[in-house]
Order: C-alpha cells, then structure tokens, then sequence
C-alpha cells in the first residue's frame, strides 16, 4: 500500500494510530516492562503465561474480572496497522480479548510490510496453522445507534502496544 | 419534507431510516475515497474479482478441499442442500448438546436461513450479539443492513428499548451509556452460553481455516469461550489460498468502512486444540440454497460477491427506502440480484430487480466488479419473459402515444388536474402537506406502498405559458 518508508515499524504506527490504537516506542525490553508496571499501577490483570510478561501486574484475575488484558503480539503488519497473535498453550483467547484495557508488548523485529507476510509468520499458510490467530486494528468499535462511533464494545476499549527493541 | 415511502407516522419528522440512511452513505463515501487513495484501486478490484472468479468457477474442487482440511484440523463439516436442512442441522447440534443458550454473531447467511426462528421453535434462546442485531432483535424487527442492522433506527428508539428492558433511564444522546448497557447483558450471554454461532467471511480451502471479519469482538467471543462453535457459510464463500484470502482480507475493510483493517480478524482452524482454550468443537455448515444452480448462468457473477454493503450505500434507490422495502435478508442492488438468482422462479422476489434506477453506482463501487446493473437488466427481461403484463404493456404504449404529441399530453394534464384533482387534493388535506397515503381508485393501489402528490391544479405548462405572457 503506497510508497514504502525506510521504517516498518514507523509505517505500522501511523495506521495503528489512525485506528484510534495508542503506540510507544521503547529501547529496550526492560524499559517496556517497567513503562507497562507503570501503566498498569494497581489494576487487576488477565496475562498469558511468558517469561517477558513475568513481574509487570501486581494483582492477576480471571479474564471475565480482570481490568487489564497483558500479552506479547507475534506480528504487526505495516501496511494496514494489524497487531496479530496465535493463541495456545499459555495464551489463553479470553485473556486476549475481555478486559476493557489491553497492554501489548511487541518487539519492533516482529513488523513486517504486508499482510500476507504476517499470515506466513503467524503460521496460517503451514499445513497445520494453529487453531486460533487474531489480527486487531485499534480498539473494537460500534456506530450501530445513529453512525456515532462507540469504542469499546465486546473487546478492548483502549489498547497500548509497547514496541521494544530487539526479539527478546 | 417529501420523499417518504411506507406511510410513516404522519406527526413524526423525517423518519430515522431516511436520515441516518443519507448520513451513513454520506459518512462511507468520504472514508472510502480516502481510503482508495492508498492503494491502486482499479487494479486491487481487478485482483479481487480474479480471486473470486477462480473460486465460484472451481467450486466444487475446494469446497471438497476445504472440507478434507477441516476435517484433517478436527473440525466436522455438515452439507446443506436447503435453508430448512440447514436449519434442521444447527437445531440438531443445539439439541444433542442440551443448549439451552446460544451466542449468536451477526451473519446474513442465519438471517437468509431464518435461524433465529428456528432456533425459538426448538426452545433454545439465541440472543444476537452485534449491538445493531442485538437492538432489531429485542425490538422484534429485522436488519436493515448488510453491515449496520440498525441503521433504520434512531438512537430515541434505542434509549426508549433499553429503558423498558432494563427500568434505567436512557439519555439518547449518551450513546457510550447505551453501548455499555448492552455489552453487560451480552458479556453474561458470552460467559453462560453453550453454542456460539458465526457466519464465516471467507473460508481457506489451502489449509480449512475460517476468517472472521468483524468491528465489535462479538464474533471473536462467540467463536472463543461457548463449547461448540457452530460456523456458518455459503459455499461460494470459499477461495483457493492464502494469498487470494489476504487480498480479500484487505479489500473487505476498504470496501465496507474505507479503513485499511477490520478492528478485529479472527482465524479458526479446527476446534482448540495444543493447550488453546477455545470450542472443544468445530461444525462447519456449508449452504447450497440455490447456489450451485447459479453457476453457469448469465448471473454467476453474482456469486462473486463479499458482503460488504457498498452497493447499498451507493444505491440512490436504498438510500431512500432503506434495507425493509425490499423483504428480503439481502436488500440493495445485490440483494435485487441475489435474491430472485437464488430463488428463479419464486413470484415475491420477481419485483425487486425493479427497484433500481439502473444509474449503476453499484457497479462502479462493487470491490469485486460485478456488472450489477447489466444483471438487473437481464432479471428483468427474464421476469417480462416469464410473466408479460400484457394489459399493462398496451396501456403503457397507449400512454406513450397519447404523450408523444403536445395536444395530447396538454388534454390528459389538463383532465387529471381538474377532474381527479378535487378529489385528490380531499385526501392530501387530511395529510396538511399535500402529500397523500390513499389516493382515490383506481390509483390506490399505487399508494398502497407509498405516499403520492397530489396533481397540479393548473398543470405546469400552463402556468409556464402564463408566466412568458
């Protein structure tokens, strides 16, 4: 989609930011950690079971309970500003999409150009794709009463994704 | 005010369909040429309708592949000949699991098959969960439109449903106050159902995977946390790969709201499985319900289709009337072809093709280049050929003669303002603003639909020549 700019990752922002998503760019894994424990504070948190999301939430829930839902996306898609992730062992779907408030943690190395791309990445072209893939754009939305646009229906109303350096 | 149809309440203003119809269009149009500007638009239609084009022709082939690789993600697939054997099977999977409640996402292919009813019938509770359906439904209506269910009505009607429903009171104007209303009832629906029902925007026979398109999340929890997910697609929505599904992935977005991405794209391939948390089971309903009989005709095309609701937002004759004048789960100029090419010779639907000005706004807009108005020409030769109106013809060619010379059309203006005027004008007077919902026989079957001026009392051309002396 139009003329392609030396950085991916300020591509994908751009869009994402045009889909009401909110971004932040951060050098390291360590300072994103620390950016989310601030951002969480004292809110109750739904997360997936990995290692970069260990000590950010100091109070955890059950998805249907929980504030704030935690996670590490596998992909974003510069062309169209998608966040995407398969869910599985450890990553719970309900975790992904029930709490009002989601923190994301990506690193800048899992951006790529196309959508067709992220599909290869996140696995769906494999013989057997994972069962479950997402790709979100900004938080979910409704103009169903008069054409005005609600965010936050069903899934999350304000979304945070904290692209860090490096695949850690 | 003019232009009203479907005799509306007379102390109402403008009803809401007209107004909200005409924003709603207006909102899609600016965001859709933006949009376009971001990719080369004629060439992405022209990739877009190659895509599709391969999977009506080959359809039978991947719909074989598609259910081999659902099968092979342990998903089970179910054929259906018929709505009423589509139907038969959803209750039957409802049924053999003791639901008693089911989530149900906004799918047009349900509302084609009836399924709600359906469902009612065999005494399991189905509560649509797309905020527009979950409106039309308490309020006993029907959608309006493909992508916006609720557009005909206004957000005064919403607030007065969700304060009976709930004894609160609503504020129209706090819209974010009656979204959150309705996600609370429905966050309990998500969390205690036992089935949860989608429709399937495309379906990958490379690998058996299901794309699910949506703004809201409610067909991603209703494809998430139930036990069962029951999907279900017509067959025509099937295509080859994963790099025709991305192209249509991309095109669908652009097309219904001019953004690059749906707010949420879910994947399912099979049930969970590896630890996932999702359904335990996948069933797959594959809708034939005239399809097959499509393929080959002079509407094949129609086939090609991705559910966006452009046309509708561009169709002059849509945006008057709204999604209901039709009758029909498909409404718009593709619901004026799909319909009667789904149901040949079915006498209800044979009108619809006559419900377009022919400008051929659809056509331009079509993401997948359907020739929509050539298909309503040839419907409509079909139809004449079937059913000639013999009567009618010869009246109409009488007319034309009568009116193709100045003395004649001057006599018949002249005639009706004066003898059919009085009695005319009697019946708009009731109304107070010269517009009547009964006009006198035997032009009252004209109105029986819609509302009608009455005639001039002075015809034009009379006042024109009074008025150049």
């Amino acid at each position: 989609m139009g003329e392609r700019s030396l950085d991916l990752v300020d591509e994908w922002r751009a869009r994402w930011e045009e889909l009401d998503g909110r971004a932040h760019r951060i050098e390291s894994l360590e300072e994103a950690q620390a950016l989310a424990r601030e951002m969480i504070g004292t809110a109750t948190v739904a997360r997936w079971e990995d290692a970069r999301l260990g000590g950010i939430a100091q109070a955890q829930a059950q998805a249907p309970e929980a504030e704030v839902s935690l996670l590490v996306a596998d992909v974003a898609v510069a062309d169209t500003g998608q966040v995407g992730w398969a869910h599985g062992a450890g990553r719970p779907r309900g975790a992904g999409v029930l709490p009002s408030r989601q923190v994301i943690l990506l690193s800048q190395d899992a951006v790529v150009a196309s959508l067709a791309d992220a599909l290869a990445r996140l696995g769906a072209t494999a013989t057997s794709p994972p069962s479950s893939l997402v790709l979100i754009a900004g938080p979910s939305r409704t103009a169903d009463i008069e054409q005005r646009v609600i965010r936050g229906v069903h899934a999350p109303r304000e979304i945070d994704v904290l692209v860090y350096r490096g695949t850690g | 005010m003019s232009h009203r149809v479907l005799h509306p309440p007379r102390a109402e203003p403008a009803p809401a369909v007209t107004v909200n119809l005409h924003r709603a269009a207006g909102n899609w149009a600016a965001k859709r040429a933006g949009a376009q500007a971001l990719v080369d638009w004629e060439e992405w239609r022209e990739e877009a309708r190659r895509v599709r084009a391969d999977a009506v022709r080959h359809l039978p082939e991947l719909i074989e592949r598609l259910e081999e690789r659902v099968r092979a993600a342990g998903g089970e697939v179910h054929h259906a000949a018929t709505a009423e054997e589509a139907t038969a099977i959803i209750v039957d999977l409802c049924r053999e699991r003791g639901a008693r409640s089911v989530a149900k996402a906004k799918s047009m292919t349900a509302e084609e098959i009836g399924l709600n009813e359906a469902l009612e019938q065999a005494g399991v509770e189905a509560v649509e969960t797309d905020m527009g359906e979950y409106i039309v439904q308490q309020l006993g209506d029907r959608p309006s439109h493909i992508l916006a269910p609720a557009v005909h009505l206004s957000a005064a009607q919403v607030a007065e449903l969700f304060s009976e429903l709930s004894g609160q009171d609503f504020d129209p104007e706090d819209t974010a106050a009656l979204v959150a209303y309705a996600r609370g009832v429905l966050r309990k629906q998500f969390l205690t159902a036992d089935v949860g029902i989608t429709g399937v925007n495309i379906a990958v026979a490379q690998t058996g995977s299901l794309v699910l398109v949506e703004s809201e999340g409610n067909i991603r929890l209703s494809a998430s946390l139930p036990r069962t997910h029951i999907a279900l697609m017509g067959i025509e929505k099937v295509v080859r790969d994963w790099a025709g599904a991305a192209h249509l992935m991309q095109m669908l977005p652009l097309a219904s709201h001019g953004r690059p991405a749906a707010a949420s794209t879910s994947v399912v391939t099979g049930p969970a499985r590896d630890g996932d948390d999702g359904p335990d089971e996948l069933h797959l309903v594959l809708l034939d319900a005239g399809r097959s009989a499509v393929r080959g005709t002079d509407l094949e095309e129609a086939l090609h289709c991705i559910r966006c609701g452009a046309c509708l937002y561009a169709c002059p004759v849509y945006r008057q009337v709204g999604g209901h004048a039709y009758g029909t789960s498909y409404s718009g100029p593709i619901g004026a072809v799909l319909t009667p090419a789904l149901e040949r010779s079915s006498p209800e639907t044979a009108q619809l093709p006559w419900m377009s000005s022919l400008c051929g706004a659809c056509t331009e807009v079509c993401p997948v280049k359907i020739p929509l108005d050539e298909q309503l020409v040839t419907l409509r030769a079909a139809a004449q050929a079937r059913d000639p109106h013999r009567g009618e013809a010869a009246l109409f060619e009488a007319w034309a003669r009568l009116w193709s010379r100045p003395a004649g059309y001057r006599a018949t203006a002249r005639t009706a303002g004066k003898a059919l005027g009085p009695l005319w004008r009697k019946a708009a007077r009731a109304s107070g603003d010269g517009w009547t919902a009964r006009a006198p026989f035997p032009f009252d079957g004209w109105t029986s639909t819609r509302d009608a001026r009455s005639p001039a009392g002075e015809p034009f051309h009379e006042r024109w020549r009074k008025h150049r002396g």
